[in-house]
């Protein structure tokens, strides 16, 4: 028996009007897409969160002393991103408490599901708790105008039974995105739906504008039979039906946003990628593709992107990398397996580079898009062996409307016990979406 | 306060048995003697005197361990505390307790104190039985919907680019149905909006967009030799399903290598035989490698599935002899080129269209969905009522109301006056396909529940809960009709359906979803071998594993064996390639066959299955842990506890002198710190019983470091064994607990929701009846369909005012 995969011819990912267009040509027209980047006079911001798991080899990735420009000198890790520095912030000693380090067995769980939430997660699987993320926060600000709030987006599959051990959800591991502390936000793994939910399934304007409207009126009547439906089955799930009308009402806001844009703007040129490339480089790359598409055509100012899901033992082959990444994390002070982590740390920050770089370039209002950016980029924790969730890898790439310096190293003082979260505080403060907290924050980092 | 129970206990009783065809009853006749039988201090002593010397030292208000106290737990009043007993008992019956070296009460007192409290816990759940609540609104997963489309409009669509994957529940209920993990997002929300277009639109034969779909054969697929399936005399290829929308001209790309001739057919009937030769090659050859080739093929097909296969013709020569091995690149996907031994063939096919639509064709999913066909425009919107009325029942699952109908109706006319009929049509069943009572398994409580809060669910509701469980997919019109006349609990009815659901092909999601849960298969792609350390794995031997394991289970569902046969069956499926790899002999050829176990073969039951020693194991080395929690969880019932925090890291695996630490010596140094012991005293020795199977299952006598295996460990309740073969006959004297567990599990994905103590009264209750017939499977399938908790179920909390009337009563 063959298994065919669908997969993506990367040369035909874009094909218009019977031309191949390569790439980089889509810049060109991308601008059609929408009014509202091109004409508006500051530019809005965008953030985005990019997870990997199992922590960093932690001594190649720290730069050697804090500074800022001149005195700022990048680690070995971090090395590729040396056209670039003039973005890079890095970030030491910030740490996740809330991880519950020393709370039994699931750390990499809770590691993960912390990097945004800075709560702990509730273990047991009738009882699913943990916090709005600050990605989701984010898009509760900044997601009004645009025709999705957020992206999420991941490119390990989340099929497994078994192993999601110790008490823990599932749930947990399958997404970093909260948009309540009771319901997680599904992360995308096929580009191609993704690229639906962006752009439509439709390559003509007309058909788009007529399906809009009759799924409008089909969740009109979604809409009300669920509220029979709740008259029916009473008080007792209540909660869960009302949390269902809402994902319902949500839905058809973005129609009508998506309905909006759709009339002053015309994406007949674009067409759809054909399903989940077969190698991780050429998926997280197209993921990332679709994510730069988003931000440029300014469809949602705010993604998360789980690169790979925590205790994902993926093998790099073709880095050189035979054993499973959870392996090399779990490297027992064994030079060897530290090398490998560190090629895996190095590669998926050269996979980033394409992304930062194509954001660097491109025009956005009165700058390019990393201008107005502020992309954070981290693990849940930072020695994979120990599962510690202190003193994360943080970087930080994009200048946010020159409300982040860049060009810096700043290491914390161990002893203030800095927050993760003060980090996520100050950026969504910056990018005009204040918090009271977030998490276990105790204020915002001020010196960025 | 024991008056009021005696008399609640009357009232629940006559209310059970007033109800028409007591399934539920039996149980509670059963219980009325024991409800009269007083359970006082005296009777008890001796328990209470068992619980104090074995027990309470661990478990008192001072230590507490495992945070249970037995000091203060009233032996008198069992029944009030199901949660606590229902622990003891299952530590109990799992003999893991009290804990290896421990003293322990003599083995007939021991199992008597075991039964004495499953006897008390049973006869006051079945005087106050609580069915437990599975969530009312349970969605759909990603299964059953596709399950769905394929039973009611005669689509095999794949779902797994199109709808998101189901969180599993967590902890023991690791199933993807388990209701309160299936939430309802704005994400998903849209998603089924989107597939909701597409199934549509597919089923009636609406126009889609043209598309560009890739299919791609994998990577690790050899291209030399014949394929299973392929048009005889061919080699290598590739093949795909697809469903074609509508009747029109398609294009077809194949992407092709070395110069031959392709084979082009559809559904085996050869469209076009093409000769290839490669275009020169520029200079760059060397660094660019072989030129991409492709042909392209534009040709009318008609609408409906259709299998395509594209492949060169077999040029005997230039090709090696069917071997066994394939490239294998750690599963990763991170491979390069397969290079296919210098034999490249068609690795892709790309197809594009409809360019040209020629007209809506005839599918089976049309010949299912058009129950009529209007004559005229002035019948056209009667037969629109019979199409979607019928439709809708299927998919809503009951009969249709008079406002199921109207909204539909509604529906279909906006569709009808943007097109013609069909468009209609098309529009109708994508509102049902998005519409709640679709999506969601609906449960609602009665106004007035029963005593306790507890009610009959309706045969309806019924009919789903055995679709769902047996089939994962809709009740078909048989079961539909039969609750909805009301005849599904008539006697003899239950064990007629579910015999007869049993033996239908829709049944194969039992091996499908629930086995391939429960057994890890689905853990199958996260499983990587190191290839250094195990050369001999590759993507064919993966896929085998897989094979055996489904073939095995689903032998056992579909000729009703015992469930012991998961234990110990003397036969399993083996082609060529497992064969060898099992050591077995006189197996020759890639089919699958059923192949007899000798007496002795550690290959017998589940724990002989590569995939599950396989599964269990870290990429480069057995892991005792994981195969031990595994047997723990999945075959006895009794899961370790979470490891605690700040695990310190194993010890280094390398000796002074250079030697290299056994696994099974890693696993004592482990187990010297005391904190560690306490559980892994408990899990490696189940894990030490594999050892003698490699990391991806190979028979062996020596560990990589060519140190010999010793497999031989003492269970916690003490009893020794020396490998795989008598392990085996341990489990086997346990059969009931396996059984148990077995049961428990199912029951879970029955139900949709993790089972609690107040559950496992009933999974005894169905083990105990299948007893009779040796755990024949179905007989297992009947009892749970025939439980309490499977049966019934609890209303949402009351109001206190409510409750104290009931009491009053």
């Amino acid at each position: 028996m063959i298994v065919t995969k669908m997969a993506l011819p990367r040369r035909t990912f874009l094909r218009g009007a019977g031309v191949t267009l390569a790439l980089p040509l889509l810049d060109a027209m991308v601008p059609a897409l929408t009014a509202s980047s091109k004409t508006a006079a500051a530019a809005p911001p965008r953030l985005g969160f990019f997870y990997v798991p199992n922590g960093m080899h932690m001594p190649l990735w720290k730069p050697k002393t804090p500074g800022a420009g001149k005195d700022f000198v990048l680690s070995q890790t971090l090395g590729g991103l040396q056209d670039l520095k003039q973005y890079v912030t890095v970030l030491g000693n910030l740490n996740n408490y809330s991880a519950g380090l020393g709370d039994g067995g699931g750390p990499h769980t809770r590691n993960q599901s912390a990097w945004l939430s800075g709560v702990l997660a509730k273990s047991g699987e009738a009882d699913v708790r943990l916090a709005t993320t600050a990605d989701q926060y984010a898009a509760r600000g900044l997601g009004k105008e645009t025709v999705l709030e957020s992206l999420e987006i991941c490119t390990d599959p989340s099929d497994q039974v078994g192993s999601c051990d110790n008490g823990y959800s599932c749930l947990y591991v399958n997404t970093i995105s909260w948009k309540s502390p009771t319901v997680p936000n599904p992360m995308e793994r096929n580009p191609r739906v993704v690229f639906e939910r962006l752009f439509g399934e439709e390559s003509d304007k007309q058909a788009r504008l007529k399906r809009m409207r009759s799924d409008k009126s089909i969740l009109d009547t979604v809409q009300s039979d669920l509220s029979l439906l709740g008259v029916k089955i009473g008080a007792g799930d209540k909660s869960r039906v009302d949390e269902y009308l809402q994902a319902i009402r949500d839905a058809e806001l973005r129609i009508q946003k998506a309905e909006k844009q759709s009339q002053n703007s015309d994406v007949a040129l674009i067409e759809r990628p054909v399903g989940i490339p077969e190698t991780f480089e050429e998926h997280t790359l197209l993921m990332l593709d679709l994510i730069f598409l988003a931000y440029q055509a300014d469809l949602t100012r705010v993604a998360t992107f789980s690169i790979a899901r925590e205790q994902g033992n993926k093998n790099y082959n073709n880095i050189g990398v035979p054993e499973g990444h959870h392996e090399c994390s779990h490297h027992q002070n064994d030079p060897y397996k530290q090398s490998q982590l560190t090629k895996i740390n190095t590669y998926h920050i050269s996979l980033m580079h394409h992304f930062y770089e194509k954001m660097a370039k491109t025009q956005d209002g009165d700058g390019t898009l990393l201008d107005h950016a502020a992309l954070v980029y981290g693990a849940g924790q930072s020695d994979g062996d120990l599962h510690s969730p202190l003193d994360l890898p943080v970087l930080l790439v994009g200048k946010l409307n020159g409300k982040v310096k860049g060009d810096r190293y700043i290491d914390y003082d161990p002893k203030i016990k800095q927050p993760m979260m003060n980090l996520h505080m100050a950026l969504l403060d910056k990018a005009g979406v204040p918090m009271d907290h977030i998490g276990d924050s105790t204020g915002m980092l001020t010196d960025i | 306060m024991k008056v009021k129970h005696v008399l609640v206990g009357v009232a629940s009783l006559m209310a059970l048995t007033l109800a028409p065809q007591g399934v539920v009853s039996a149980a509670a006749q059963q219980a009325a003697p024991k409800s009269a039988s007083a359970t006082t201090a005296a009777s008890t002593a001796d328990k209470r005197a068992l619980l104090d010397k074995y027990c309470v030292g661990c478990h008192n208000a001072r230590v507490q361990n495992g945070k249970m106290r037995l000091d203060n737990a009233d032996v008198t009043k069992v029944g009030e505390n199901g949660a606590t007993w229902e622990r003891v008992v299952r530590k109990v019956r799992g003999g893991v307790m009290p804990p290896p070296g421990a003293p322990r009460p003599e083995k007939a007192a021991y199992d008597g104190f075991a039964s004495w409290l499953e006897t008390e816990l049973d006869g006051a759940s079945a005087r106050h039985p609580n069915p437990g609540r599975t969530e009312s609104l349970h969605r759909l997963n990603r299964t059953e919907y596709g399950n769905i489309v394929r039973d009611v409009l005669g689509m095999e669509m794949d779902f797994s680019d199109l709808l998101p994957i189901d969180d599993s529940g967590g902890g023991q209920a690791a199933f993807d149905n388990i209701a309160t993990s299936l939430r309802l997002t704005q994400t998903l929300t849209e998603q089924y909006l989107s597939v909701a277009l597409k199934v549509a639109r597919t089923a009636v034969g609406g126009t889609p967009p043209p598309v560009e779909l890739q299919f791609k054969s994998p990577p690790a697929q050899r291209q030399d030799v014949y394929i299973d399936g392929m048009p005889f005399g061919t080699r290598g290829g590739t093949r795909f399903t697809h469903i074609f929308p509508v009747d029109g001209e398609y294009e077809f790309e194949i992407a092709v290598g070395n110069k031959g001739q392709i084979d082009f057919a559809i559904d085996g009937e050869r469209i076009k035989l093409f000769d290839f030769a490669p275009k020169p090659r520029g200079p760059e050859y060397d660094l660019a490698g072989p030129a991409e080739n492709t042909i392209t093929h534009k040709m009318v097909v008609k609408a409906g599935p259709h299998e395509v296969t594209a492949a060169y013709l077999k040029v005997s020569p230039t090709l090696k002899v069917e071997g066994d091995r394939t490239p294998y690149y750690g599963g990763g996907g991170n491979g390069g080129d397969a290079g296919f031994g210098g034999a490249r063939g068609v690795t892709s096919v790309t197809l594009r269209g409809p360019a040209k639509v020629l007209g809506r064709g005839d599918t089976p999913s049309r010949q299912k969905v058009f129950a009529c066909k209007p004559a005229g425009a002035a019948t056209e919107e009667a037969c629109a009522r019979t199409v979607v009325t019928k439709l809708g029942r299927r998919l809503y699952r009951r009969p249709l109301t008079a406002h199921d109908t109207d909204v539909l109706m509604a529906q279909y006319k906006e569709g009808r006056a943007e097109g013609d009929f069909e468009s209609g049509i098309e529009r109708s069943l994508r509102a049902m396909l998005v519409n709640p009572n679709f999506l969601f398994r609906v449960t609602a409580d009665p106004v007035k529940p029963g005593p306790d809060g507890v009610y009959k669910i309706s045969d309806i509701d019924l009919a789903s809960r055995l679709s769902f469980f047996i089939w994962s997919s809709v009740p078909d019109e048989q079961l539909l009709s039969l609750a909805a006349t009301g005849q599904l609990r008539a006697p003899g009815v239950l064990e007629k359906q579910v015999k007869r659901m049993l033996a239908d092909p829709r049944a194969e999601s039992l091996t499908t979803s629930f086995a391939s849960q429960w057994l890890w298969v689905r853990n199958l792609k996260a499983s990587l071998p190191s290839e250094p350390i195990f050369p001999n794995f590759d993507e064919t031997l993966r896929q085998a594993f897989k094979k055996e394991i489904e073939m095995f289970f689903s032998t056992v569902v579909r000729e009703d064996r015992s469930a012991l046969d998961l234990l110990d069956g003397d036969f399993t499926f083996l082609n060529d390639r497992l064969a060898k790899h099992y050591g077995i002999p006189g197996v020759y050829g890639t089919d699958f066959r059923r192949v007899q176990l000798a007496a002795d073969s550690p290959r017998r039951g589940l724990l002989g299955k590569g995939l599950l020693l396989l599964v269990t194991s870290r990429s480069t080395r057995t892991s005792p842990v994981v195969r031990g929690r595994w047997i723990l969880e999945n075959m006895l019932g009794t899961p370790p506890p979470s490891p605690p925090a700040n695990v310190p890291p194993l010890p280094e695996q390398k000796q002074a002198d250079g030697r290299v630490l056994t696994v099974r010596e890693l696993m004592a140094k482990h187990r010297a710190n005391p904190v560690c012991a306490s559980c892994h005293s408990n899990i490696d020795p189940a894990g030490f019983a594999l050892e003698q199977f490699d990391g991806i299952g190979k028979w062996r006598v020596v560990d990589a470091g060519f140190q010999p295996i010793d497999a031989s460990g003492t269970l916690p309740d003490g009893t020794k064994f020396a490998g795989i073969n008598d392990f085996r006959a341990l489990m086997i004297s346990k059969k009931e607990q396996f059984v148990n567990t077995m049961t428990n599990k199912l029951m879970m994905y029955a139900l949709g929701r993790g089972t609690e103590f107040y559950d496992a009264p009933a999974v005894r209750k169905v083990v105990a009846d299948a007893a009779a017939s040796n755990y024949k499977f179905s007989s297992i399938v009947l009892g749970i369909v025939k439980s309490v908790p499977f049966q019934m179920r609890k209303a949402a909390a009351v109001a206190p005012a409510t409750q104290s009337a009931s009491i009053a009563r």
